[in-house]
């Protein structure tokens, strides 16, 4: 199997939809192929060897090269491979997303994985708006796979979340699991207003919790112990090492349940 | 043959292919692991009348289970998928479920798949939480000591059942004795269990009775009290048989625990009381699997 580096010739004047672009394997002969495959830049078609020099490298991945902060849809509908973008991108980062691995060195635009299923998708710097929410036009968030954002993301992230993982390394801005059906949210850094409102089931994790940026809606503070933090603690150490001072904790919480005014069955939970 | 002058009879032990599945059992406390542990393995000597065959498989340090707490696997073993799939539930509702700061995970890895948490969850009425975690959905179901974390599903896997050997001693005390030796010996090892007390049974078995409804009733030949009324099997001065059955994951691991078992009991020797060993079968027409003890003490 051979990997691919597109390095950006020049910065690309117009909307790169970057769709297209999805690692597989290759024989040394198909470097051609991906020369000549077609993307889109504001409506019109060019060849990626238009926009970027295309070369073999032993490592499997795809690793793209550049500051890329108007092209979109990197990583959409991706189903198996490593793309690794080295810069900035836009938005509908991951969309879709059905397998695979995506690691974004730089920031990310809105809508970052939406409708997303399987796979990671790691973001080394921030998002905006709405990661893992719904597609426009959609019910249901992202409903499997694992996010993880080291730096700080917008408003919304998590809404209508179905199920998944999204791992903040920094803040969130405000409605985070706003209508979270279902899922898991860690937030390491400050939280916004109107935590989880309209929340349904699923779980908010975040040491830093201002309890005022929680909604009335919500039930009371209770300490309680959540056995399960104990197996979910273990499985994330590998994403972040932070975990670790939890894992030989005894998981006890404060919870708060809501949101009371929809199902009531979303928790959120700040470890003691 | 004669292992240490005991001899051990040219005969096999009959087994049959059964149906398994592991649980690992959890708790703050391992005596409180011990006693869920003990409780769900309860009534569960024979599929005769118990519907599954179990046992502890064996202590688990913290290291070695998902939550990081002390615990124990069990071993079920069951004619059938469909059997396990009856049983497991309902032990596990009442003997685990019910057990103080447990938690329970499947221990084994399988295509095939039968309800854990997934059945019982409903005891949350409505209350119940899930989570997936690294793939596995875990069941969240709240209790009066907080919440009872149980897999949601665990794998079941092909196993063999049945595998014997029958310690004939000059009497009781001798005969208990070197079942005590047989159990050591059988019971570090993993993948094996022996679902009888003490790893033996008195009541050893033939097929069918002249009672209708029993499937099974008391093998006569091995009934010292019964030696001069029925064709027996026993010599004057044999006063007590009893038979250790195991339970394993392979063949290859019933084969070694009987002979570690056997071994072990052939270590008392004559002056021990130990007069012979032999096995259980059926004529070889009911059971796959066939343990002859010379092949399997070779």
């Amino acid at each position: 199997m051979t990997g691919i580096e597109l390095l950006l010739r020049q910065p690309i004047t117009g909307v790169l939809d970057a769709s297209p672009i999805k690692p597989r394997s290759l024989d040394p002969q198909g470097i051609g192929e991906v020369e000549n495959l077609q993307v889109e830049v504001s409506g019109q078609q060019v060849s990626l060897a238009e926009l970027f020099q295309v070369r073999a490298t032993s490592v499997s991945a795809w690793v793209v090269q550049g500051d890329l902060p108007n092209s979109i849809r990197w990583g959409c509908g991706l189903k198996q491979g490593e793309l690794i973008i080295e810069g900035n991108v836009g938005n509908e980062v991951g969309t879709l997303m059905q397998g695979g691995d995506l690691l974004i060195r730089g920031n990310v635009g809105n809508y970052l994985a939406c409708g997303m299923r399987r796979g990671q998708i790691v973001v080394q710097g921030n998002a905006q708006d709405f990661v893992g929410g719904a597609m426009p036009g959609q019910r249901r968030g992202m409903s499997g796979g694992c996010v993880i954002v080291r730096g700080n993301v917008g408003d919304r992230a998590g809404d209508r979340m179905r199920r998944g993982t999204l791992l903040v390394g920094g803040d969130v801005g405000d409605y985070c699991a706003s209508r979270m059906i279902a899922g898991t949210i860690a937030i390491w850094g400050k939280v916004g207003s109107q935590l989880g409102v309209m929340m349904r089931r699923g779980t908010v994790w975040a040491p830093q919790l201002d309890p005022n940026m929680i909604p009335l809606s919500f039930s009371q503070p209770q300490v309680v112990l959540l056995p399960h933090l104990m197996l979910w603690y273990r499985s994330l150490v590998t994403q972040d090492e932070r975990f670790k001072s939890f894992v030989h904790r005894e998981p006890m919480v404060t919870r708060w349940f809501g949101d009371l005014g929809s199902q009531g069955l979303g928790e959120i939970v700040s470890p003691i | 043959m004669f292992i240490n002058r005991i001899e051990i009879e040219d005969t096999f032990a009959e087994a049959f292919g059964m149906k398994v599945t592991r649980l690992i059992i959890t708790a703050l406390e391992p005596h409180w692991a011990r006693r869920a542990a003990e409780a769900v393995t309860g009534f569960a000597t024979s599929v005769i009348a118990c519907g599954v065959e179990a046992a502890i498989e064996t202590k688990l340090e913290p290291s070695q289970t998902p939550d990081g707490r002390p615990g124990y696997s069990v071993l079920f073993f069951s004619v059938s998928t469909k059997e396990l799939e009856k049983q497991i539930p309902r032990r596990i509702g009442q003997c685990v479920l019910t057990c103080p700061s447990t938690a329970l995970f499947s221990g084994m890895q399988g295509e095939r798949q039968i309800g854990l948490g997934g059945k019982i969850r409903y005891f949350g009425d409505g209350y119940q939480l899930s989570k997936i975690i690294e793939g596995k959905r875990y069941w969240r179901i709240p209790v009066m000591d907080g919440e009872f974390l149980c897999e949601d599903t665990t794998a079941v896997c092909p196993a063999v059942g049945g595998g014997n050997f029958l310690i004939i001693a000059a009497d009781q005390r001798a005969c208990l004795h070197a079942c005590d030796m047989a159990a050591a010996a059988i019971e570090p090892l993993a993948g094996v269990i022996a679902p009888f007390f003490g790893s033996a049974t008195r009541s050893g078995s033939k097929v069918g009775s002249k009672y209708k409804s029993l499937p099974a009733s008391t093998n006569e030949a091995y009934c010292p009290s019964l030696r001069t009324v029925v064709p027996s099997r026993l010599e004057s001065q044999d006063g007590a048989v009893l038979e250790v059955v195991i339970d394993g994951l392979t063949e290859e691991m019933v084969a070694q625990a009987m002979r570690l078992g056997i071994e072990a009991v052939c270590r008392l020797g004559p002056e021990g009381g130990i007069r012979k060993i032999t096995a259980g079968n059926y004529g070889g027409k009911l059971g796959q699997y066939h343990f002859h003890l010379h092949k399997v003490l070779a």
